[in-house]
């Protein structure tokens, strides 16, 4: 195991991933489950968020709260006044990444995140990038290929076998074994794809304004 | 015919598919209609597959294993998996059950709540050819309910976009390319939408589309 890196078992596959990697992981079915993460032959916790129970929630967060000033987030969240019951879905999936990036946890996701609200998901995507920077770790379990472009590495586990582990846009670049699996490409790539089979651009432009301002060049 | 929804009478047409986009909605009256809710394991009563479907199964018009037979094939299930355990079933495996489960009655309404969730763009074009199917062949209307838009936008005949339990916009596809109102009311523009309303800006003519083939071919002629 290489020195300071985390490892993460998923099945029967070997994973390793250090600190400051946002890593996507996409393939057949969500049955793939981290049975444990280690770091340094230590074992650590780490908090999946596949299900939760909402009693805890509140109480974390406020603990919390106090400590890291993190109410500028939660301006549409009356915790004090409010039921958690009563929050939706989006609002808990937001409160429990909140507290697994203040408690400076490994995340793990696993097919939540289309579950936010358009806004909460703008505003998630944002924190768990800067937690990244900070030598956080994120792992992402989603059937949404879309979702990658958030992340800066991509593996790709079919039939428990790993078919790819690699940056996010090297990985991409396997457009045949990601359309015969069925995953698909993310639109923005797909589109870059077909400009460059074109002719009509020679590199990638994940920004859509970026991308119509090259072809218009 | 009519369906309450959010307490409003809404009328809906047959060889349809309907989206609603937004809030939760509450639908009233439920006969003809089959619907598979976003926390599809509440639809499971029993241990076997089996017996959730020979249970599910009241319309006395059909033999119940040709029945069961034909609704593997719809989606296209191993007759191998009757024999198994809920609590064994893969993600996808579950959700195609929930379908069958919804339509194993041949209800005339069928709605999906948040359905495309966890589906992947292989998963979600099967889906496609099988809801198109349904609406054509079988005259069918089809409600969609949930928020993705990139989805809907493709496949759906008109919109509903939904908020504080209220209907605020009704029409076709197009609804979704006002990116005004679908940021207004915190709802995600579709990717395509995104790019042609850019694109738009070099050139006011461009025409709208909802698939990336037809973009790709509309860009070349224009610039290439």
């Amino acid at each position: 195991m290489q020195e300071g890196s985390y490892y993460f078992k998923f099945n029967d596959i070997n994973l390793f991933f250090k600190k400051g990697e946002f890593v996507t992981i996409v393939g057949s079915d969500n049955d793939n489950i981290v049975s444990f993460l280690m770091h340094d032959n230590e074992i650590v916790s780490y908090k999946s968020l596949k299900g939760f129970k909402t009693e805890t929630v509140k109480e974390e967060l406020l603990q919390l709260i106090d400590e890291n000033g993190i109410t500028r987030y939660l301006n549409d969240i009356d915790l004090e006044n409010k039921n958690i019951d009563l929050l939706n879905i989006s609002e808990k999936i937001k409160l429990k990444i909140l507290i697994g990036i203040l408690k400076k946890e490994t995340i793990i996701i696993d097919n939540l995140l289309s579950l936010l609200s358009n806004s909460d998901y703008k505003l998630i995507m944002k924190l768990l990038n800067n937690y990244i920077q900070q030598e956080g770790i994120v792992l992402n379990i989603t059937h949404n290929i879309e979702e990658s472009i958030y992340g800066n590495r991509l593996v790709v586990i079919y039939n428990n076998q790993l078919l790819c582990n690699d940056y996010t846009l090297i990985a991409l670049r396997q457009e045949k074994l990601l359309k015969r699996l069925g995953i698909g490409l993310p639109f923005i790539v797909e589109l870059n794809k077909y400009l460059m089979d074109y002719g009509l651009i020679n590199k990638y432009y994940l920004n859509p304004n970026d991308l119509v301002s090259e072809l218009w060049k | 015919m009519e369906i309450v929804i959010n307490n409003e009478n809404i009328s809906f047409e047959l060889n349809n598919i309907y989206a609603f986009i937004g809030d939760e909605i509450n639908i009233s009256n439920t006969k003809d209609i089959g619907y598979v809710k976003c926390f599809m394991y509440d639809m499971y009563k029993y241990e076997k597959v089996k017996d959730n479907l020979e249970n599910e199964l009241t319309n006395k018009k059909y033999s119940k294993s040709k029945r069961i037979e034909d609704s593997l094939k719809l989606v296209n299930l191993n007759a191998d998996i009757l024999n198994k355990n809920i609590d064994e079933l893969t993600y996808i495996e579950l959700k195609k059950l929930s379908f069958i489960m919804a339509v194993i009655n041949n209800p005339r309404i069928i709605i999906l709540e948040n359905f495309t969730e966890g589906l992947s763009n292989g998963e979600k074009d099967s889906l496609s050819i099988l809801l198109r199917m349904l609406k054509n062949k079988y005259s069918k209307i089809i409600i969609l309910i949930g928020k993705d838009t990139d989805y809907y936008y493709r496949i759906s005949d008109y919109i509903f976009l939904t908020k504080d339990k209220k209907i605020i916009k009704y029409g076709n596809k197009n609804i979704l390319q006002d990116i005004e109102l679908l940021n207004k009311n915190n709802i995600k523009v579709p990717y395509i939408v995104e790019f042609i309303n850019e694109y738009k800006k070099h050139n006011k003519e461009f025409n709208d589309y909802n698939n990336i083939l037809d973009l790709i071919k509309a860009i070349y002629r224009d610039i290439g």
